[in-house]
Order: structure tokens, then sequence, then C-alpha cells
């Protein structure tokens, strides 16, 4: 029997979208806030509406994680090979960056890979914002690239060895 | 006006490759006219230095450049956009940010469908690995050439060398069996194949933008 309920196609393509959305309002408003001194109302509705975001819809964009990692992680290879980031030609990657960005990605898809049809409780809540973050400030700078990453595969080990939580009543079998 | 140079360019952080840059040098021979425009802007009469257009002549029939400079073809067109037209890019555009030029940003949200066909040489032959594994698995053996009597035909409409059914073709065995195993052991599943779908509507509104643009 499994915990899962299905979900519409364009629901779960909605949710990719949903979770790059928290991405550029929150990075969006970090660097209009950080730009004018924190004196840019627009950059401090911008942090609250992606803040909100991430935390009103973390069931939506928690469950699609194995597949943005999946793909990264193959974008993470094609890197590897040609030495360059993708769809970026005039950036260079060293390539033990890629190789291990590589690694780091497969092992977030396939620790998150549960993720798609498990319940969620605070503690997961907590820890999906915990990578969230942590990707949020690994894509902010090339150096923080590595440890970010690292992080987020923390996180999602953690709660990958979190026991499930108690079946819901409303769940289809 | 007035630019002795003249240069067309993508954006910096366009330049996928294939961007297309067009020098005009002017002679040094040129001389700079003056020419006394109306008063237009002011109530006093202002002079404007102009040039000359760039004494570029094609097979010497005297005709001026196109203004636009020489005209990017498909494949460079689609080169020089992939950065734009994917997710990564597409918060870039909306929020102001520059998250597409960071390493992890670009492998997060990049377009992995143009990155594969219209990326460096190196990339066109990355072809076999940059899809999905699922769909790798599903289109072994399924007929992936045009022909009258084939009923069952899987291929990607856009022009350019590479491509997925050459791709499969020259795949070997022991590569589908690794990308077969890759995405089972990670059990992406459906997320992973809507991730993609996502690459690829970002992939057809470029195609569709570039036969626009190079028509």
């Amino acid at each position: 029997m499994q915990e899962r309920r299905e979900e519409p196609w364009f629901a779960k393509v909605g949710s990719i979208l949903l979770l790059f959305a928290c991405f550029g309002f929150i990075a969006g408003g970090m660097l209009r806030v950080s730009r004018e001194g924190g004196a840019s109302a627009v950059g401090w509705m911008m942090l609250v509406v992606g803040f909100v975001l991430t935390f009103a819809t973390v069931n939506l964009w928690g469950r699609i994680l194995p597949g943005v990692f999946g793909l990264a992680g193959i974008n993470a290879l094609t890197t590897l090979w040609s030495g360059h980031l993708i769809n970026q030609p005039n950036v260079p990657v060293p390539r033990h960056v890629a190789l291990i960005l590589a690694v780091l990605l497969f092992s977030a898809a396939f620790l998150s890979s549960h993720l798609a049809i498990r319940q969620f409780n605070a503690v997961h809540r907590v820890l999906l914002l915990a990578v969230f973050s942590c990707l949020l400030i690994a894509m902010s700078a090339n150096q923080f690239a590595i440890p970010g990453a690292v992080a987020v595969v923390a996180c999602l080990f953690v709660l990958w060895r979190l026991p499930a939580p108690h079946r819901r009543n409303n769940t289809q079998v | 006006m007035g630019a002795d140079n003249v240069a067309y360019d993508d954006e910096p952080g366009d330049c996928g490759g294939g961007s297309v840059t067009v020098t005009a040098q002017a002679p040094p021979d040129v001389m700079p006219i003056f020419v006394s425009l109306p008063s237009l802007l002011s109530d006093t009469q202002q002079s404007m230095q102009t040039a000359s257009p760039p004494a570029v002549r094609e097979a010497g029939a005297g005709v001026p450049p196109p203004k636009s400079g020489t005209k990017q073809t498909f494949n460079q067109c689609m080169a020089a956009n992939a950065s734009n037209f994917s997710l990564v890019g597409t918060v870039d555009k909306v929020f102001g940010t520059s998250l597409r030029n960071t390493f992890l940003g670009g492998l997060l949200g990049g377009n992995s469908i143009t990155g594969s066909l219209y990326g460096s040489a190196d990339d066109n032959v990355q072809t076999a690995i940059s899809n999905t594994p699922e769909i790798l698995t599903r289109s072994m053996g399924t007929v992936t050439t045009y022909g009258r009597r084939t009923a069952d035909i899987m291929a990607l409409n856009l022009a350019g060398k590479g491509g997925l059914p050459q791709a499969l073709g020259t795949s070997g065995g022991a590569l589908r069996g690794a990308i077969g195993t890759a995405g089972k052991i990670l059990g992406l599943g459906l997320s992973f194949e809507q991730r993609l779908a996502v690459d690829a509507a970002f992939t057809a509104a470029e195609a569709a933008y570039c036969v626009a643009v190079t028509q």
C-alpha cells in the first residue's frame, strides 16, 4: 500500500515553476535590499512574498526535488564533459568542481527520491526549508556551490533517515 | 550615429558560442560632416556631428551592409539564446538576478536540451547522456527514421547537427544499460520527466523565436 495521492501532471510542472519563482523572489529581493542599503521597498516586498510563498508551498515544491536534482546532475555531467557551464560557454567550470557537483547532485536526487510519496510533518518541512536555504546560498556565488551542495545532501540525508509520519486518513491507496 | 566602428553583438551573457560580431571600420579618409538640424529639440539650432556610413562594399556593388549586420543562422540563434530560454534565465529576466552565471544556478535551472543540442561541439557528443534515462530506455528499438512506411516515428524536429535520433542510433548497449539502470536506481520518476518537459517547452519557445528572427 502506498501513501500516495496522485497529482495532476500540470500541478507538478507548476511546482517546478513555483520553486524557481521562490528562488527569484528571495534572490531578487536580497539583491535589491543589499544594493540600495535596505531602503528598497520593492526589495523588502519581494523578500516577504518570497518567504511566505516558500513556507506556504513547501508541500508542493518539496515533492519535485528529485527531478530537479536529477536533471541538475545530468547537467553537471554535461558540464564535466564540455568544461563550461551548460548554456554558458563563456563560464568555464573546473572539471573537479563539475565532478564533485555531479556526485553531490545525484546523491541529492537519490536521497530525495522518497519525498514524492511521503507525508510531511513539521520536522520534514523545517528540513526542506533548510534545503531551500542552502540551495539559495549555493546559487548566490560560485565559492558557495560545493559547501552549499554538501549541506543540501546532509539535510536530505537526515530527512531520509527520519521515520515516516503517521498516515492521514484521507489518503488514497 | 557618429561612430566609426559599428559592432553588432549580443549581450555579454548571451554569447553562446554562436554570437555574431560584425565590425565595420571606416577608412581614415572619411571626413566627418556636420548637419545642422532644424530646431526640433530647442530654439537654438544645434549641430550634430555624424559620419558617413561605413565604407563596406559587398562584391563591389557599393551597397552598404544591412543595419542588422550579418544574419544569424537558426543554429547560431539557438546557441546564443540558450541561456535566456531556460528556467534560471527566465528567473533572471523577471527578478533581475544573475543566478544563471553561478555554477549551481546554471546546473539547477539550465536548459539541458538546448545545452546538449546547441552547445559546443563537445556538447553535441553529449546528447546521449543529456536526456532523460526513461526516454532513452523507451526509445531503444523504436523507429527513428522518416519514411513512407514507418508508422512509429520519433524525432525532434529541430534543425542542426546531432539530436536524439542520431545519438540513440550510435549509443552502445553498455550505455543503454547504464543509463537505464541509473534512472531506476535513482528513482527519479515523474518529477524528472516533468522537469525535462519544462525544458522542452522552453526549447520550443526558443525555436519559434529563432525561426521568427532568422526569417
